[in-house]
C-alpha cells in the first residue's frame, strides 16, 4: 500500500461508514493552475475578523500602494490590521454590511492599473530571524485564520504559547464540495509552506509539524512529500509527520480534528491548545505567514475557488477586497444571471444579493455560483439520515422540531450550541427539509444577539501615515537586540524562495 | 424566526429518487409473479399499484392540499401487497386491501411520511382476517397463463391450501415454481433486488440483517434434527427472505440506524421464530414486520441518540 | 429534482434488470422442467408401483379419455428405452345409486393381463367393499387376462370344447382356400387351405409366401432358421395350431386373446389372429361353396380389374401355383363405400367376386375382419342363437359381460359368496379398464 499509515477520522463508530466524500465532485481547469485577478476596485472592510473592527487609517482622496495598511486595531482591541492589494486612490470610507451580518467602515480603493508596491515591501535577505520578530511580523501584517474562522493568528500563537502546546498541525483538510483554494496552495508552493510552518513552530515553541491531509488528495500528498524530502536536511530539530485523513465534509473544523486525532470531545468554550496541546493553522495562513516574513508581504491577497455547478473550477488570486462580480467575470463564470451567487462554499456559504458591491474578506476562500432551484420537499421519512451525517453527533431533525415549535430549552440541551453549521443535514436530508436552514441561523442569531451587546466600536481614522507596519518591526529590531534564547534559525539563501 | 439559506446544494438521493429504486428493486419479482401466474397477477400487481397512486393523490391534494406529490412509495406499497397474494385473488380483495392498508397504515396517521406501521402489510393482513377463505388460492406456476378466471367474480377457483415442499427440488425452489404467493416465492429475484438495492444504496439493511441473522440461527437450531435442507428450503419458501428484504428495509417503518436496526430486526426474527411451527407464509411475512413496526418508534428514539438522553425523556 | 441523465440511467437499469429477470425466469423454467418431471415420475412411482411396475410413465391426454364418464386417467407404462409395458388406467364404476368405487388398474400391452389393482378409498359415497374383500379379488384376477367374469357353476367353455370338439353346421366338401390380401411386416403373405371331408375339417395348412420372390415361404425359412420365433420353429407352431384346430373343429374356440396369442395350444407362442382370421374365411367360403379353383379365379378376376391381365401374366404366380401379391397399395379396392363415399367395411375375396356378380353363393355375410368395428360381434364365432349349436347346450356364452360379448372373456373367476354386488363392481372397474383399452388402442379381439 502506498500509505500503510493509520488514517483518522472523527467517525469512530464500528459499523459502516457514510461518510460526505466531495473529493471528486470538483472539475477544475488543470492547465492554468493560478489566475491573477487585477479589479478596478476593491472594498476593503475593516472587520474581516474575529475581534474588534480596524480604524481606517487613509481619508478620502488618499494615493495608497500594494501592501499598504489601510486600517489598523485601535488601541487595546483585539483586532488585526487591513492592508490594500492594489495601487490607486481611495474613492469612498463607508459603512457596509458583509452578507454574514457584520457591519463596519470598508475603505474603497479605484486602481491606478500601476501596481505599484509600496517601498517597504522588500524581500528578506538576513537568513537569522528570531521568533519575537516572527511572532511581530505576523501581527503586523494582518494575518488571520484563513479557513473561515477569523481568529487573529497573532492571537493564536500567544494562546498556543500560554497552553505550552506539543506540536504544531497544519490543516490541509479542505472538504468542501467545488473547494481546492487551500489545496493548491500545497501543489504550488509547497515549500512556503513546510518554511512557514517552520517559522510558525519557532514562534510557538515547538518542533513537531504535521500536516494534516486526506489520504484522497494524492496529487498533493506528492508535492508536499517530495517537498520535505528537498528541503528535510535543512531543519534539523524540526520532526515533520503526515497525519492521513479519511476524506469526509467536514472534517477540517478543529473540533472534529481533535476528535479524530486526539479522541477528544472539545466543548464549545474548550481550545485545541489547551486539551490537546496542539495548535491548528490553515495551510493558507501558514502561506501567507511566510510570503509575509520572505516577502515582506503583508496578507492583501489570497486565492480564492471560483465554481459551482455549471462551472469548470477556478483559482483565482485576487486582491482582498475585490467585489465578487468581478472574480466571477475573470473567469467568465456567471452565464445565467439568475444563478444563485454564494459567498463561500455550496454547503457553508452564504448567499449574496449585491455581488457587485460585495468583496471578497480575508476568510473567503471560495465564491460559487449554483443553479437556482427548488429542492424536493416532501415529509420526513425518519432515514435518520441527517444524524448519521452529523459530525458533532446531534439529532438535527428532532432539533428542527423543537426550533419550529419554539422549545429553545429542549433544543439547547440537545446540543444545539455545538451545531457547526456545515450544512451536511439538510445536503443529505432526502426530503429537503430545511434543518442547516433552520438550526444554523438560531445559532447565529443567538450568537449575533450577544455580540450587539458589546459597546460600540471607535471609528475615527488614526494616523500613522504611509506605513504597511512591516517597517515598525525593522525598526524595532534594529533598535534592541533580542536574547539569544529568542532566536531562531530560518532557512535563507539571500530572500530567496528556497 | 429568519432561515439561513445554506447550503445551496442538496444529494440527488432524494426521496423519489430513493423510492424509485425501492421500486426498481422490486421489478424482477413483478416480473416472475406474471411470468409464473400469468395475467391474473399482471392484473392485480397494476390494480394494487394504480389504487395505491390514486389514493395518496387525492389524499394529498384533498386533505393536505399540496400539489407537489412526488412520493413514489404508493408504488413500493401497492407492488408489495400484490406480491404477497395468493394466484388465485380477486380483484375485489386487492381493492379491499389497498384501501383499508390506506386508510388506516397511512391516512390515520396522517398522510405521506407519517406511517409507522407498513401499509402493504396492514392491508394484506386486513383482507386476510376480512376474506379468510378467499385468499388460499394456490396453483402450480405456469398452468393456464392467459386465464382469468376467478379474477372478477367472487369465487374461491382452486381449494388447494399450503402444499408440502418436501417433494419439490432445490431447483425449483429457487425458481419460484412451486405454489406459494406471486412474489415472495421466488428467491433469485429477492436477491436480485437485494443486489439493486445494495448496488444503488437504495436502503439500510441493519434490520434485515438483525432479523435474517436470528431467523437463521434459529431455524438451524429448531430444524437441527430434519436436517439441512429441510431448513434451507423452509427458510427461502417462507417468505422470509421477501420480508427481510423489502420489508424490514422500509426507511419509513423500520429504524435504519444500526442500532435502532438491530434491535427491531432481533425483534422481529424472535417473533418470526416464535411463529414458525404454525407454517402459515403470511403469518411468517407480516406478523413479525408489523411487531417491529410497532416497536420501531422505542428502538429509534432510545437508540437515535448519541447524547442528551434527558431531552428525549423529558419530551415524551 | 432529479436530473435527465439520471432518470434515462435509472429506466435503463429497471430495464436491464427485467431482461435479467425474465433471462432467470426462462432458464428456471427450462432447468427446474426436468425436475418437475423427475417429481412427476416420483409421485407416479409411489402411486404405480404396485399396479404396474415401469421405469417411466406419462399421462395419455385423449378425447376418449375426456368423453369417458368412469375413466379419469390414463398413464402409459414405459421401460428404459421407450417400450410399451402397459397401461395403467384411474377409473371410478358407479352403481345407480351413485354410489362408486375408484380404482388404479394396470393392464399389460401384449395380452390385457391385470397386472395390479389398487382401491382408491377417495369415493364421496363408495359402494361397501372391504380392503380385505378387494384383496382376495385381487388375487383372483391379478396376473390373468382380462376381461374376465364371475364364474358360474358349469360353465369353463374352452376345457368343454377341447374336450368335446363340435363339427361346425352347414360345411360344405372341399378344399377351400384363403389367403391375406396385404403382406404383413416381413412381408409374408399368410394362407391357409382346408380340407373338409362329410363336414369335417379334415386337413389345415397354414404357410405364408413372401412377396420377395426370392425368400422362402415362411415354413421352410424357419426350419432352416431364417425364420425365427419364440419357442418353437415356426412351421411346428403351425403344425401344433393346425392340428389343434382339427381338434376343436372352430377356430373360434382357439381361445386367441386380444394380442393375438393362445394359451390353451401347447407349443403355439405367435401370433395366431392371421391364421385364425383365415381359417374362418375357409369356413365361410366352404359354407358359401366357394373352393380354392373358385378363389384362386376369384383373385385372377381383381388382378385383371386392376391391371388388366392375370397373375401369370403379370408374373405373380409362383411355382407352388400361388398369387403372390399384396395389395396394400389398393387399400379401397376391397372397400365398401358409403354414400360419402367413406369406408365402411372390407370384403374378401369371396365377397369381392359375389359383388361383382360372379358368383352366386349362399354366403352369411361378410367374414373379412374389420378393424374399424370392433363393437360388432366378432365374426366367425359361431352365434347359438342363430344356428342352433352351442357347445354346452346352454346359452350363456351369448351373453353380455359389461358390454364385452362372452367369447372376449379370458377368465372366470370367483366372486366373494357374501358380497356379490361389490365383486361384480370390482370385475366391471376391470372390464371397463379393458374396454377403454380396447377402443384406445384399437384391438381387435
Amino acid at each position: 500500500m502506498l500509505f500503510p499509515e493509520k488514517k483518522y477520522s472523527f467517525y469512530k463508530d464500528i459499523t459502516l461508514d457514510s461518510a460526505l466524500d466531495f473529493s471528486k465532485r470538483s472539475s477544475f481547469v488543470k492547465e492554468i493552475m493560478l489566475e491573477r485577478v487585477y479589479p478596478t476596485k476593491v472594498i476593503i472592510p475593516m472587520k474581516q475578523h474575529y475581534g474588534a473592527p480596524c480604524i481606517p487609517t487613509v481619508d478620502v482622496g488618499d494615493k495608497v500602494t500594494i501592501g499598504q495598511c489601510v486600517g489598523m486595531p485601535a488601541k487595546g482591541t483585539f483586532a488585526s490590521p487591513v492592508h490594500c492589494g492594489i495601487s490607486g486612490s481611495v474613492t469612498a470610507i463607508s459603512d457596509i454590511t458583509l452578507p454574514n451580518g457584520v457591519t463596519c467602515k470598508a475603505v474603497t480603493v479605484v486602481t491606478d492599473r500601476k501596481r505599484t508596491h509600496h517601498p517597504s515591501i522588500v524581500k528578506r535577505n538576513d537568513p537569522y530571524i528570531s521568533a519575537s520578530k516572527v511572532t511581530g511580523i505576523i501581527r503586523n501584517s494582518g494575518i488571520v485564520g484563513m479557513g473561515g474562522e477569523g481568529i487573529p493568528t497573532i492571537a493564536k500563537i500567544n494562546r498556543a504559547k500560554k497552553a505550552g502546546v506539543k506540536e504544531l498541525l497544519v490543516n490541509c483538510l479542505q472538504s468542501e464540495p467545488y473547494a481546492t483554494s487551500d489545496l493548491i496552495r500545497i501543489t504550488d508552493s509547497a515549500e512556503y509552506l513546510i518554511m512557514g510552518a517552520v517559522a510558525l513552530a519557532g514562534a510557538v515553541g515547538v518542533t513537531k509539524i504535521n500536516f494534516l491531509i486526506s489520504e484522497k488528495r494524492k496529487t498533493e500528498i506528492t508535492a508536499l512529500m517530495s517537498a520535505m524530502e528537498r528541503t528535510a536536511g535543512r531543519y534539523s530539530g524540526y520532526i515533520f509527520n503526515i497525519r492521513y485523513f479519511r476524506e469526509r465534509f467536514p472534517q477540517g473544523y478543529y473540533r472534529l480534528v481533535a476528535k479524530a486525532l486526539y479522541d477528544k470531545d472539545l466543548g464549545s468554550g474548550q481550545t485545541l491548545e489547551e486539551e490537546c496541546g496542539a495548535v491548528l493553522f490553515n495551510c493558507s495562513t501558514v502561506y501567507a505567514c511566510w510570503e509575509a516574513i520572505a516577502d515582506g508581504m503583508p496578507l492583501c491577497s489570497r486565492v480564492v475557488t471560483v465554481t459551482g455547478e455549471d462551472l469548470k473550477g477556478h483559482n483565482v488570486l485576487a486582491p482582498i477586497g475585490t467585489p465578487v462580480t468581478e472574480i466571477i467575470n475573470s473567469v467568465n463564470g456567471r452565464s445565467e444571471t439568475t444563478n444563485t451567487v454564494i459567498w463561500g462554499n455550496a454547503l457553508t456559504g452564504i448567499k449574496i444579493a449585491d455581488p457587485d458591491n460585495t468583496p471578497i474578506i480575508k476568510t473567503t476562500s471560495a465564491v460559487t455560483v449554483v443553479r437556482n432551484e427548488d429542492k424536493v420537499r416532501t415529509n420526513c421519512i425518519h432515514c435518520s439520515g441527517c444524524v448519521r451525517a452529523c459530525p458533532m453527533g446531534l439529532d438535527p431533525g428532532i432539533i428542527k422540531q423543537f426550533l419550529d415549535n419554539r422549545l429553545f430549552d429542549l433544543a439547547e440541551r440537545e446540543g444545539v450550541f455545538d451545531c457547526i453549521a456545515c450544512g451536511a443535514c439538510s445536503y443529505i436530508c432526502p426530503s429537503g427539509m430545511d434543518l442547516n436552514e433552520t438550526i444554523a441561523a438560531f445559532v447565529r442569531d443567538s450568537e449575533l444577539r450577544i455580540e450587539r451587546k458589546k459597546p460600540a466600536y471607535t471609528t475615527e481614522k488614526m494616523d500613522i501615515g504611509s506605513l504597511s507596519l512591516l517597517e515598525n518591526y525593522n525598526e524595532e529590531e534594529n533598535g534592541g537586540r533580542q536574547g539569544d534564547d529568542d532566536k531562531i534559525v530560518l532557512p535563507f539563501e539571500g530572500g530567496k524562495i528556497v | 424566526m429568519r432561515k439561513a439559506s445554506a447550503p445551496f446544494i442538496h444529494t440527488q438521493k432524494n426521496t423519489p429518487y430513493i423510492q424509485l429504486i425501492l421500486d426498481i428493486a422490486l421489478l424482477p419479482c413483478c416480473v416472475s409473479a406474471v411470468f409464473n401466474y400469468g395475467l391474473k397477477a399482471a392484473v392485480n400487481i397494476v390494480v394494487a399499484v394504480f389504487l395505491s397512486f390514486v389514493i395518496d393523490i387525492f389524499y394529498e391534494q384533498k386533505i393536505h392540499k399540496s400539489n407537489n406529490y412526488y412520493d413514489l412509495s404508493s408504488a413500493f406499497y401497492g407492488m408489495c401487497f400484490a406480491l404477497m397474494l395468493p394466484p388465485d385473488t380477486c380483484v375485489i380483495v386487492t381493492v379491499a386491501g389497498i384501501l383499508l392498508g390506506k386508510i388506516i397504515a397511512k391516512g390515520i396517521p396522517g398522510g405521506v411520511g407519517n406511517l409507522f406501521i407498513n401499509p402493504a402489510v396492514t392491508g394484506r393482513v386486513m383482507v386476510e382476517l376480512l376474506f379468510p377463505g378467499a385468499l388460499r388460492g394456490f396453483v402450480l406456476p405456469g398452468e393456464d397463463w392467459l386465464s382469468l378466471k376467478g379474477l372478477l367474480v367472487w369465487d374461491k377457483v382452486s381449494s388447494a391450501s399450503e402444499v408440502d415442499l418436501s417433494g419439490y427440488y432445490f431447483l425449483e425452489i429457487f425458481a419460484g415454481r412451486y405454489p406459494t404467493f406471486i412474489g415472495t416465492g421466488c428467491i433469485i429475484f429477492i436477491i436480485l433486488g437485494f443486489i439493486y438495492l445494495a448496488a444503488r444504496k437504495g436502503a439500510r439493511f441493519y434490520a434485515a440483517a438483525g432479523y435474517a441473522a436470528v431467523i437463521v440461527t434459529g431455524m438451524m437450531i429448531m430444524y437441527f434434527p430434519m436436517g439441512l435442507r429441510y431448513s434451507l428450503i423452509r427458510l427461502i419458501a417462507s417468505g422470509i427472505p421477501f420480508a427481510a428484504t423489502f420489508l424490514m428495509t422500509d426507511p419509513t417503518t423500520i429504524p435504519s440506524n444500526s442500532r435502532g436496526g438491530v434491535c427491531t430486526g432481533v425483534t422481529a426474527g424472535i417473533t418470526a421464530l416464535l411463529l414458525l411451527p404454525f407454517n402459515n407464509t403470511l403469518a411468517l411475512i407480516c406478523v413479525p414486520v408489523l411487531v417491529s413496526n410497532f416497536t420501531t418508534v422505542t428502538f429509534e428514539y432510545f437508540t437515535l441518540l448519541r447524547r442528551n438522553k434527558e431531552s428525549r425523556e423529558a419530551a415524551l | 429534482m432529479m436530473t435527465r441523465d439520471n432518470i434515462k440511467r435509472v429506466a435503463a437499469e429497471a430495464l436491464m434488470l427485467v431482461i435479467l429477470s425474465v433471462a432467470l425466469l426462462l432458464l428456471g423454467t427450462w432447468l427446474s422442467s426436468f425436475k418437475k418431471n423427475d417429481r412427476l415420475q416420483f409421485s407416479y412411482d409411489g402411486r404405480f408401483m404396485n399396479v404396474l411396475p415401469a421405469d417411466t410413465y406419462t399421462e395419455i391426454n385423449s378425447s376418449l379419455v375426456d368423453n369417458s364418464n368412469e375413466v379419469s386417467h390414463v398413464y402409459e407404462a414405459l421401460t428404459a428405452d421407450g417400450n410399451t409395458l402397459g397401461y395403467i388406467i384411474d377409473l371410478e364404476v358407479f352403481d345407480d345409486t351413485g354410489r362408486s368405487l375408484h380404482f388404479l388398474t394396470g393392464i399389460t400391452y401384449d395380452g390385457a393381463s391385470l397386472t395390479g389393482i389398487r382401491h382408491i378409498a377417495d369415493e364421496a359415497n363408495p359402494i361397501p367393499i372391504t380392503e380385505e374383500e378387494i384383496s382376495i379379488l385381487a388375487a383372483s384376477t391379478v396376473g390373468r387376462q382380462i376381461p374376465v367374469a364371475l364364474q358360474q357353476n358349469d360353465q369353463n367353455v374352452i376345457s368343454e370344447a377341447i374336450s368335446e370338439p363340435q363339427r361346425l353346421s352347414g360345411l360344405q366338401d372341399g378344399v377351400y382356400y384363403a389367403q391375406a390380401l396385404e403382406k404383413d411386416r416381413n412381408g409374408y403373405i399368410d394362407y391357409v387351405e382346408m380340407e373338409i371331408s362329410d363336414g369335417i375339417i379334415v386337413r389345415v395348412q397354414w404357410d405364408a409366401m413372401n412377396v420377395d420372390r426370392t425368400t422362402r415361404n415362411r415354413r421352410e425359412a424357419s426350419l432352416t432358421g431364417d425364420y425365427s420365433t419364440s419357442g418353437e420353429p415356426w412351421a411346428n407352431q403351425s403344425y401344433n395350431i393346425c392340428r389343434a384346430l382339427m381338434q376343436l373343429q372352430n377356430p373360434g374356440l382357439l381361445a386367441m386373446k386380444s394380442d393375438g396369442t393362445t394359451e390353451i395350444v401347447e407349443g403355439v407362442t405367435v401370433n395366431i389372429r392371421p391364421f385364425v382370421e383365415l381359417a374362418e374365411e375357409c369356413i365361410a367360403n366352404s359354407r358359401a361353396g366357394f373352393d380354392k379353383d373358385a378363389y384362386m379365379a376369384g383373385l385372377n378376376m381383381v388382378l385383371i380389374d386392376l391391371f388388366t391381365s392375370d397373375a401369370e401374366t403379370l408374373g405373380i404366380l409362383d411355382a407352388t401355383g400361388h398369387v403372390v401379391y399384396s395389395f396394400d397399395e389398393y387399400p379401397n379396392l376391397f372397400a365398401r363405400l358409403d354414400e360419402a363415399g367413406n369406408a365402411i367395411s372390407y370384403m374378401n375375396i369371396r365377397e369381392y367376386v359375389e359383388e361383382a356378380g360372379g358368383f352366386e353363393g349362399n354366403g352369411e355375410g361378410s367374414y373379412f375382419p374389420n378393424p374399424d368395428s370392433h363393437d360388432q360381434q366378432t365374426p366367425g364365432i359361431p352365434d347359438g342363437s342363430e344356428d342352433g349349436v352351442s357347445p354346452n347346450g346352454d346359452n350363456i356364452i351369448t351373453e353380455n359381460v359389461d358390454g364385452l360379448p362372452q367369447s372376449e372373456i379370458r377368465n372366470r373367476i370367483e366372486g366373494l359368496p357374501d358380497n356379490e354386488e361389490a365383486s361384480s363392481y370390482y370385475i366391471t372397474a376391470i372390464n371397463t379398464s379393458y374396454s377403454f383399452l380396447k377402443n384406445y388402442l384399437n384391438w381387435v379381439a
